[in-house]
């Protein structure tokens, strides 16, 4: 699994490829807790190139989320293939994330 | 009498071995005739059951036994997960509804979600047995690809 942080002015857009368990999921994590930690006014995590994804990897998706409004931040998900938005329909949080088709998207927001 | 066809799968409970698990379990539900989506099911129940393992059953302990035996039945694949860790209650295993702001418990939810069956037994001496069942739908090829009555 790769990991990648670029930020985009206030934002900063974690690119996620590959796939998303126990053992890559600390990778993620990481690179969430960083972002959250230096306060991104936006953090956007694009998922469209993650296959797979496990409930640890919703569970530190749910866990940035979390950070993200401790400071008032804003915490958006892109890009969700067949297979992760099932996870995260089983797991009945579509409601709970923002969700956009692409990181363009999410990165212009709900007036975008 | 010929035995049921199965696959035995031996691993140890380090994360690392989850992918290629998901690959084995994926490529035996695409024999059986499971239909791509039913495949994804298979994968992440068995992924999430092992995470369990490997995260309860042996708290984060690397290096002990995992034994996963996947079944072709004509009208079902069915995966055995055998451990030897921390004994439990069947009954005390049980789904709970997703929770956002506690998503810890998801794990047996989700393999209850993608699962016809999940039974939990107390095995013989240490461990637990987990059994995993999922049917062969009408109109999905057979074991083998030739299509189902």
């Amino acid at each position: 699994m790769e990991v990648h942080v670029r930020n985009h002015e206030r934002a900063a857009i974690i690119e996620v490829r590959g796939e998303v368990d126990l053992y890559t999921s600390p990778r993620m994590r990481e690179a969430i807790v960083e972002t959250t930690s230096a306060k991104a006014p936006t953090v956007v995590v694009d998922l469209s190139g993650v296959a797979y994804m496990d409930s640890s990897g919703v569970a530190t998706l749910v866990e940035g989320l979390q950070l993200s409004r401790g400071y008032g931040g804003t915490f958006r998900l892109a890009g969700l293939g067949g297979a992760v938005r099932e996870v995260f329909k089983f797991a009945k949080l579509e409601k709970v994330f923002e969700i956009y088709p692409d990181a363009a998207r999410a990165l212009a927001g709900p007036q975008g | 009498m010929a035995e049921t066809e199965s696959l035995e799968i031996r691993l140890t409970s380090d994360p690392r071995w989850l992918r290629v698990l998901r690959a084995a379990v994926g490529q035996v539900g695409h024999l059986a005739g499971l239909t791509p989506q039913a495949v994804d099911h298979l994968k992440l129940a068995v992924d999430e059951a092992c995470a369990n393992i490997i995260v309860h059953g042996y708290e984060g302990k690397r290096g002990q036994p995992i034994v996963a035996t996947l079944y072709l039945y004509p009208d079902r694949l069915e995966v055995r997960l055998r451990d030897f860790g921390k004994k439990v209650p069947p009954d005390s295993i049980r789904p709970q509804e997703p929770d956002a702001s506690r998503p810890g418990g998801l794990g047996v939810h989700l393999i209850h979600a993608c699962m016809d069956e999940v039974v939990y037994e107390s095995a013989e001496g240490e461990g637990m047995v987990l059994r995993l069942v999922k049917y062969l739908r009408e109109g999905a090829e057979g074991p083998g690809g030739s299509p189902r009555p």
